[in-house]
């Protein structure tokens, strides 16, 4: 990476088009940040606060703007080049590709259409979801901060007309092969998924992927929809449709654990509505009432692939593929903690991905106890701040509260870079925790692009006489564009420890902060 | 010679017109064309663009974006001519005058009130983060300039207007007019067109003071503008119809006119709204 600063001496752009071109620029391959700003003492003061100030700044004043870059060697000066169009063409064609400005126009150029992508701020969603429903579309709602009440209406409404809302908050849908919003290139194959969970359905048909089970496909509901205040609307509608797909053998549903009188209705349901086998993963909740209905249960994202592709394949089919060999495990985690400074103590978890970061909690919860989080199974371990650690933390940085106004970390790196460098200074961080996501809609080179947040933060605990372990997992596939096995890489030469899950990276992680082995057997079967 | 007829003349511009002045294009957008005018900031700006005291209207965008920085311009009772090959005639022009500059605002609706409106309608990329301040609502995560004005505004809420923290808002953040500085020009506004108590009125007139005396060398000349119309009460019409909502006491006005006023800019009208529940927020907790 290196730094490059432009000054535009006595000439104004209006605030409109310099966030256009600051947008512009951070969708480049290779962009680390940029800062597009007028020159004034506060925001130079910003920029050395950044790491991205240059001498080049000294002589720039209130009246002229800065540009500032940090980026690939390589990819800088073409960067600049369209840096300068953007700023000086008089008419600018920023979508070539045909660009539809409304509902109507997009169903003229495509009119067999039976499905509406919605990604717009929150506030303007369901306007366009409730013209997508009175003109018949099935909806996919990546928006997220749409009020309660109005996701309700949408869903009660797509109901009575027969149409699937997934969403609002719907970060992954895989329909009939076709990827909506994150997700992985996976094989076609006979279970059919419904999750209420984006990173969740991800983890989940990567490591079936892995195991060589496929999907028919994979429903997103939203986060909310097993709320009580929506009562699984979007969660039923998806089983029925599975249950009535010939292609569809197995069940696979996935979630955080369901409001109680939700869950309820949803084991009803499934009893009511489908004879297929059915496996969930509701994590953190209470296997009693599954098991009780003759479904099985799955503690984790990993064990809900296992016992997936185990009974589709047949019992121990997965022994090839993916083991718990806790020995190995904690041989791993021993030869890190030997190299800990004493007040090292505490698991960072930095993590794109929100079910994971909750899986994580599940995981150590009997090696650490309750642990927080802006997500945690606790309430009362809820961190402060989303901005600041306490203990062991498991960050949520794909939480609403990091990504309104920006891109989600899953895109962008920049806010977990900074956060993970900002941990890396605290003596008590033990090793940092990290999932990287790969897929379409994900960063183009996701482990590159953190690599040198890693190097600089193992090599400040170096240069202060210590050590910092960093343990992650990849969510992805061979067939992703970015290459499961390229990006594995990556993470190893730059000192990272990867494990096949994030299961297995959580009590890695947990057993170095610790120094000492997860009991055995940590969790139910 | 394109001649244009304006559709609107802020009262501002109508008494420079009385008196006559000259200047020169200043600096030229899509909708607006800035014109320094006896050292002074007035734009001609597209009707799609909010009035201002210091505005000429007109509804002919395309002759702006021809203007070019530097051209002589002359504004005289009737009109403006800019160089030798554009004028604008002002004599049947409405003149438009803010009016919350008319009387006193005396806010009836509460900070809480604002801020849920911001929440909703408020745009990010500038200091919207702030609003987890002012109500448990707000989820946005801070920028890097927000984190830095978290502090500054904190302290302003905590120790009033006379610590000098203020200042440090100064051209500070994303946009052509900087985040900190259209906060400032919320607050300025508000206190100014407010009823304020004895002991805020003080704070607030030494604060305009040390404001404008830093922004010379704090920030741009167009923000430096902006920061001493709004110090004046001289606000923009979408500011306005704010003042006017907080002072009837009318939700629904607020919200509309906290929605039109969030469409400025890319943040510049969330930001200044900040400054404005600041301001209210002062107020009421009586803090100066």
């Amino acid at each position: 990476m290196v730094k490059k600063n432009i000054v535009k001496t006595g000439k104004y752009y209006d605030s409109v088009l310099l966030l256009r071109v600051s947008q512009k620029a951070q969708e480049f391959t290779g962009v680390n940040q940029i800062a597009v700003v007028m020159g004034t003492d506060s925001n130079k003061e910003i920029l050395k606060e950044l790491n991205l100030y240059g001498d080049e700044l000294d002589s720039a004043g209130p009246n002229d703007l800065v540009i500032s870059i940090d980026a690939e060697e390589d990819k800088i000066e073409d960067m600049l080049q369209r840096v300068e169009e953007e700023l000086t063409a008089k008419r600018r064609d920023i979508d070539r590709e045909y660009s539809p400005k409304s509902i109507e126009a997009a169903l003229e150029s495509m009119p067999g259409a039976n499905l509406l992508s919605i990604s717009i701020p929150g506030e303007h969603a369901y306007r366009e979801a409730r013209e997508g429903l009175d003109r018949r579309l099935n909806l996919f709602i990546f928006s997220s901060n749409v009020p309660i009440a109005r996701e309700r209406e949408l869903k009660t409404l797509g109901k009575e007309k027969g149409l699937l809302v997934m969403g609002p908050d719907c970060g992954t849908s895989i329909i009939g092969g076709k990827v909506l919003g994150f997700g992985n290139v996976v094989d076609r194959g006979p279970v059919g998924i419904v999750a209420a969970s984006g990173s969740g359905t991800q983890e989940v048909t990567c490591l079936m992927q892995s195991m060589g089970v496929g999907i028919t496909h994979a429903i997103g509901t939203g986060g909310n929809d097993l709320d009580e205040r929506i009562g699984g609307t979007t969660m039923m509608e998806a089983i029925d449709l599975l249950d009535g797909d010939p292609d569809t053998e197995l069940i696979l549903l996935v979630s955080k654990p369901p409001s109680p009188g939700v869950e309820e209705k949803i084991l009803e349901h499934l009893n009511a509505h489908t004879s297929k086998p059915v496996i969930i993963n509701f994590l953190s909740g209470d296997p009693g009432l599954v098991v009780e209905r003759g479904y099985t249960w799955a503690e984790t994202l990993d064990q809900a692939a296992v016992r997936t592709v185990n009974s589709v394949k047949g019992e121990g089919y997965t022994e090839q593929f993916y083991r718990w060999d806790m020995d190995e495990l904690a041989s791993m985690a021993e030869s890190e903690w030997g190299k800990l400074a004493e007040r090292q103590r505490y698991v960072r978890g930095l993590y794109a991905g929100g079910t994971l970061a909750t899986e994580a909690q599940v995981v150590l919860r009997g090696l650490l106890g309750d642990t927080y989080s802006n997500s945690p199974l606790n309430p009362d371990y809820r961190l402060e701040s989303h901005r600041e650690s306490r203990g062991h933390s498991f960050v949520d940085m794909g939480s609403e509260e990091f990504v309104e106004g920006r891109p989600h970390p899953m895109i962008d790196p920049t806010q977990r870079k900074i956060r993970l460098g900002k941990e890396a200074e605290d003596p008590e961080t033990a090793v940092i925790l990290l999932d990287v996501v790969l897929g379409y809609g994900s960063h183009d080179d996701p482990a590159g692009a953190l690599i040198d947040a890693i190097k600089s933060a193992k090599r400040r605990a170096e240069d202060e006489g210590g050590y910092l372990p960093v343990v992650a997992s990849v969510v992805g596939t061979s067939k992703d564009p970015q290459g499961y096995e390229e990006q594995v890489e990556k993470l190893e030469r730059a000192g990272v420890l990867v494990l096949p899950s994030n299961a297995q990276a959580s009590a890695v992680a947990g057993m170095i902060a610790r120094r000492e082995r997860m009991p055995i057997p940590w969790r139910e079967g | 010679m394109t001649r244009l007829q304006a559709t609107s003349i802020g009262f501002k511009v109508k008494e420079a017109a009385t008196r006559g002045a000259s200047g020169s294009v200043h600096s030229v957008f899509s909708d607006v064309a800035n014109l320094a005018l006896g050292g002074e900031l007035y734009s001609i700006s597209s009707t799609r663009i909010p009035r201002t005291p210091y505005t000429i209207t007109v509804e002919d965008t395309e002759t702006l974006s021809k203007l070019r920085e530097g051209e002589e311009a002359q504004l005289r009772t009737g009109g403006l001519q800019i160089g030798r090959g554009t004028q604008i005639d002002t004599c049947s022009a409405a003149v438009w005058r803010p009016a919350a500059a008319s009387g006193e605002t005396q806010p009836r609706l509460s900070p809480e009130t604002l801020s849920a409106s911001l929440i909703v309608h408020g745009r990010s990329g500038g200091m919207k983060p702030l609003l987890s301040m002012f109500t448990d609502q707000a989820r946005e995560g801070d920028n890097s300039y927000s984190y830095k004005a978290r502090a500054i505004v904190s302290d302003i809420l905590a120790g009033g207007l006379g610590g000098g923290e203020a200042v440090k808002l100064l051209g500070l953040g994303p946009g052509l007019t900087p985040s900190g500085d259209d906060l400032l020009s919320g607050l300025l506004a508000t206190l100014e067109l407010s009823r304020t108590p004895r002991g805020l009125t003080q704070a607030k007139v030494g604060l305009k003071h040390r404001i404008l005396g830093e922004a010379v060398n704090r920030t741009n000349e167009i923000s430096r503008s902006l920061l001493s119309h709004y110090a004046l009460g001289m606000v923009d019409e979408n500011t306005d119809e704010l003042m006017t909502a907080l002072r009837t006491g009318s939700q629904r006005r607020l919200d509309h006119a906290v929605e039109e006023l969030c469409r400025v800019g890319h943040s510049s009208g969330t930001d200044l709204a900040i400054g404005v529940l600041t301001a209210l927020k002062l107020m009421e907790e009586r803090i100066w």
